[in-house]
């Protein structure tokens, strides 16, 4: 008897836990509210488990939801760096639109105030040597655009069109070395040649000893020259040079356009043309 | 019923191992008592989960008696009927009181989608379980 239990054990504890199992089941199943004592002690023991199961289930769940909140953070962060990109190349461009607009309304209305034909071009070069101060203009003779023209915008002189091809041409800045531009001084109408000096500024040049000339006196185009309309702002004088034993006084301009920064100008019919016309 | 969640039966793959590995007369109070536990802790009528996993019990260690299940495909498959058996023993006792727990399509799909859940842990649990035994057991 004792060997058959000892055979048989695994099977019979199997039928054995089977059989109470199912009892309990029956029992229960058909009073379901009966409070089993055994259950709510288990039950009781379980209570610390749950506990840190819950807890450690919360602290993982907290841990992942920050986790995935952290990689849509950064998703969002970077839709949000592409679009401040966006913008601030759209602010760019709009201030670039206005600044631009601005220039070119300023050279409407010195288009206006010059009066007769002119055309708008946009400085598409510049010389490479210091030396020489040109600038190439994406205008040429298709556009109007012919050798002499003078080439302002609303600050000043910039300088005249020394060549022109078909849709380009080349200007002479009234900083280069051989320009020479003829002015007058606005206060006393004293008439002298500006020209491009060797540190990269201007002079006034054939100016009389006994002409009086001062500092910040403002200097304009007289007109005289057949190239440059008459009356158009050139610079101001910032020095007056000595006036020892020379025949003409040495007087430094500075000229009211920066050509550094120009970017679009009025091309200008000349009043005359080279062969006198 | 459409939105269960899908727990994998940790217990019944821990009862699946014990009655390939433990054919003993603790492996089937092990088995009982992990049964009586989750009738008590999740508020089931007692005895139903201790009777399925008894029966689980029973049946994988009979089979593991007749046939060689120590390795992998075995393993899965006698998972996936573990689950299922306890399922329909569940279903069955559930019937039987008129409670009418879990006999929906929905829930037989759910019960397929656990028992591939089961299968998948499977490797995992069995791998710490075995590496936790004292060398003597390991085959």
């Amino acid at each position: 008897m004792q060997r058959f239990f000892y055979q048989y054990r695994v099977t019979l504890s199997c039928i054995f836990f089977l059989a109470s199992s199912l009892f309990l089941a029956m029992v229960n199943i058909r009073a379901p509210y009966r409070i089993d004592p055994v259950g709510v002690l288990v039950l009781e023991v379980m209570y610390i488990p749950q506990l840190a199961v819950t807890w450690v289930g919360d602290y993982v769940g907290q841990a992942w939801n920050h986790y995935v909140a952290l990689w849509s953070l950064r998703e969002e962060n970077a839709e949000l760096r592409k679009k401040i990109e966006s913008l601030e190349k759209s602010a760019r461009h709009a201030t670039e639109v206005y600044s631009a607009n601005q220039r070119l309304s300023e050279l409407l209305t010195l288009r206006e105030d010059i009066g007769g034909t002119a055309v708008a071009a946009r400085i598409v070069g510049r010389s490479p040597l210091a030396w020489v101060k040109t600038a190439v203009l994406d205008r040429g003779t298709s556009h109007g655009v012919t050798k002499g023209m003078s080439v302002l915008v609303s600050s000043g002189v910039v300088g005249q069109v020394m060549s022109a091809s078909a849709h380009t041409s080349r200007v002479l800045l009234v900083s280069d070395l051989s320009s020479a531009v003829d002015i007058l001084v606005q206060r006393t109408r004293t008439r002298g040649i500006v020209s491009g000096a060797a540190d990269g500024g201007c002079t006034l040049k054939y100016l009389e000893r006994k002409e009086d000339v001062q500092i910040g006196d403002t200097l304009v185009t007289s007109g005289l020259d057949g190239i440059f309309p008459k009356g158009q702002l050139l610079g101001t004088v910032t020095r007056v040079g000595a006036q020892g034993g020379h025949l003409f006084q040495e007087v430094e301009v500075k000229l009211s356009a920066d050509l550094s920064k120009v970017e679009e100008v009025l091309v200008s019919r000349p009043l005359l043309t080279a062969d006198g016309r | 019923m459409q939105h269960l969640p899908l727990v994998p039966d940790l217990l019944l793959i821990l009862c699946v191992y014990l009655g390939i590995y433990h054919r003993s007369v603790g492996g089937a109070v092990a088995a009982f008592f992990f049964g009586y536990g989750l009738d008590a802790c999740s508020g089931a009528p007692v005895g139903m989960n201790a009777f399925a996993m008894s029966l689980v019990f029973a049946a994988v260690s009979v089979t593991a008696r007749q046939l060689w299940l120590q390795n992998p495909a075995s393993v899965l498959c006698m998972v996936f009927l573990g689950v299922i058996l306890k399922t329909a023993t569940m279903l069955v006792l559930s019937d039987f009181g008129q409670m009418h727990l879990m006999l929906h399509a929905t829930a037989v799909r759910h019960i397929v989608w656990e028992a591939v859940l089961a299968i998948l842990l499977t490797p995992m649990v069995f791998t710490l379980l075995y590496r936790g035994e004292p060398f003597d057991y390991k085959v």
